[in-house]
């Protein structure tokens, strides 16, 4: 072998051993990159899996609550239904009726009028629940004031079923409690109502205990007892189930919206308590929850006793309410006729003065030539709505302490606040409960 | 850096000056793994300025021509190699436009500990600005990209190159 090919063969031995290296080298990366790729790929089946997982049970979530709405949809209609049938059929009734007999079928028509009102207030409660919209008003208040609204309310519907009704409280607690009054209010009638409509003879009680009293704290608990026709234990279970009132067939039998308990026991669980039901069947039942409030002591409780006119029937506390009302020239903006008649003749009946404008627009041109007391202002009308037509109002300094007091079906704090913004100084909701009415112009001409 | 740089600068060398010539330079570049580089690897990119400093002295070539021609052979290779990259792009500037968005992160799927260099382009009037800034610092490598590119898509690219304040370079291509 010469020296060059010495020299080629060392050449070619180092090409060929670079050559090997970096084959092997080459499959060493390649044999970690597929154990990568497989444990990634192991870990993307899992993922897979668990999203695959994730949506399944969204989608079984969806369509429940897809399932629930359509049912609360159909129990809501035939709710509705079932008092619009009454007004509906009452009013046809009532106008083949001899003029003698026209009071009676007014006087139901009107009773179910309010069935129907009640209903849509709960079903609005119950929407605001469901969508997580309840916010508890806190405030002082006293409970002797609430408890005597409640025995006003009850007195004369307990008496009219021959039943006895008795509420039971603790003497002289003398304090202020902290907490949203309207609402226990509201939970209480709700409960006192239950028992009164499933209770045919015998008594529904209120009974108010005193748990324990701190310096700082109360505890209370509030208890509804009945002699109606109660429970089983199956019936119980289903009790606080939307919609679920014991036995489909009892809202045929009892109306109602079946939302009630549902709402309360919202109501009560917000306010750190729980309604819990003991019910025997053919004896009666019991419904009671406990509640701890703050209390402010005594001195400066508030004499917000109820209005001396709340025992009156509802003709004595609408000439109360209309007392030194007399022309007061009240302007009426309302679009919808029916809506015109029925403000209008409240208003003359308590012999006011009115003057109807079918929109905005005509409420701004009768402004220009005539004086007005107070406007009464639908909020949605159309060529210009009360919204707009207020603004402008409100920029003449001359109106600038002219009541206007929105009167609108919108009934949400939103649309509440909307009026405020605009520059309403009231609102009322409609229905109009015409005593309600007389009381805001009274408030707002500061009579 | 990645291993299939430094097997196409080996592919460049070996066709340009032959194998005689890559033994030797791998020789008196003093190499760690004695050249033993493959295309699924990944190393340091000082080797590989060891290798070109190592060409530039034995074909008496200066390194930045070296580096630009490298630049301008590794763009027709890639495309070759990975015809993705250029698949529904027909002129340079949407090509050289879309490095940092489209084919860096193509790279990075492949290659997730890579480190790449940033082009940030421009179009003012009819001109493509492109910053580029590398830790690595090669603007004669991105040059022979650029003209790489105008080769690639038949086009006659004008390049004037501008050295920034804050060290990278900025280029401006006219067609």
């Amino acid at each position: 072998m010469t020296a060059a090919d010495d020299n080629l063969d060392i050449k070619w031995r180092k090409r060929l051993y670079r050559e090997r290296l970096a084959r092997q080298t080459a499959e060493k990366l390649l044999e970690e990159k597929s154990r990568e790729l497989y444990l990634l790929n192991l870990d993307l089946e899992k993922q897979v899996k668990l999203r695959t997982h994730e949506l399944k049970a969204a989608l079984v979530k969806a369509e429940v609550a897809v399932k629930v709405k359509a049912e609360f949809l159909a129990n809501m209609s035939h709710e509705i239904r079932t008092p619009m049938n009454a007004i509906i059929g009452l009013s046809l009734l009532g106008m083949n009726a001899p003029i003698d007999k026209q009071h009676h079928y007014l006087r139901n028509i009107s009773g179910a009028s309010e069935s129907l009102l009640a209903i849509l207030n709960d079903i609005l409660d119950f929407s605001k629940i469901e969508s997580g919209n309840v916010k508890l008003e806190l405030d002082y208040f006293n409970l002797d004031v609430v408890i005597e609204n409640i025995a006003m309310l009850f007195t004369e519907e307990v008496r009219r079923k021959a039943l006895t009704f008795t509420i039971i409280q603790p003497s002289n607690l003398n304090v202020l409690l902290k907490g949203d009054a309207l609402r226990l209010k509201q939970i209480l009638i709700n409960l006192i109502n239950n028992s009164a409509k499933f209770t045919h003879k015998g008594f529904v009680n209120l009974e108010i205990s005193l748990i324990s009293q701190h310096e700082k704290e109360i505890q209370l608990q509030f208890a509804v007892k009945d002699s109606g026709i109660g429970m089983n234990e199956e019936q119980q279970k289903m009790l606080f189930q939307s919609f679920s009132q014991a036995d489909t067939s009892i809202t045929r039998r009892f109306g109602g919206s079946g939302l009630g308990l549902v709402i309360s026991q919202k109501f009560v669980e917000l306010m750190g308590g729980k309604i819990i039901c003991k019910s025997t069947p053919d004896l009666g039942s019991e419904f009671f929850f406990t509640l701890s409030f703050e209390i402010a002591t005594s001195g400066k409780i508030s004499e917000t006793s109820i209005p001396s006119s709340a025992k009156k029937t509802l003709l004595q506390r609408l000439a109360e309410a209309a007392e030194s009302l007399e022309n007061v020239r009240v302007l009426l903006v309302e679009d919808t006729p029916l809506n015109q008649q029925v403000a209008s003749e409240f208003l003359r009946n308590a012999k006011l003065e009115v003057t109807v404008a079918d929109n905005g627009q005509e409420a701004l041109a009768l402004l220009e030539h005539n004086t007005f007391d107070v406007i009464l202002m639908d909020v949605q009308m159309p060529v210009m709505d009360g919204f707009e037509a207020t603004k402008i109002i409100r920029e003449n300094a001359q109106f600038a302490e002219l009541p206007i007091i929105a009167m609108s079906a919108g009934v949400t704090m939103e649309e509440q606040k909307n009026c405020k913004a605009v520059g309403m100084s009231d609102f009322i909701a409609k229905p109009i409960n015409p005593v309600q009415m007389l009381e805001k112009i009274k408030h707002n001409l500061l009579l | 850096m990645l291993g299939r740089i430094f097997t196409e600068f080996f592919t460049l060398v070996e066709t340009e000056f032959g194998d005689d010539m890559l033994d030797d330079i791998i020789e008196d570049a003093e190499l760690p793994n004695e050249g033993a580089y493959t295309a699924v690897g990944n190393y340091d990119y000082l080797e590989l300025i060891r290798l070109v400093t190592a060409l530039s002295e034995r074909s008496h070539i200066g390194i930045p021509d070296l580096v630009k021609t490298f630049g301008t052979f590794i763009f027709e290779r890639l495309v070759l190699i990975y015809p993705k990259l250029t698949e529904n792009i027909s002129d340079s500037f949407s090509f050289l436009s879309g490095i940092d968005n489209v084919v860096h992160v193509e790279v990075k799927k492949l290659y997730p500990n890579a480190s790449l260099p940033k082009f940030y382009t421009s179009i003012q009037d009819s001109t493509l600005v492109m910053v580029y800034q590398s830790d690595r610092n090669l603007p004669d490598f991105a040059e022979g990209l650029i003209i790489g590119a105008g080769q690639y898509f038949s086009e006659n690219l004008m390049i004037t190159r501008q050295l920034l304040d804050d060290g990278s370079t900025e280029f401006r291509i006219t067609r």
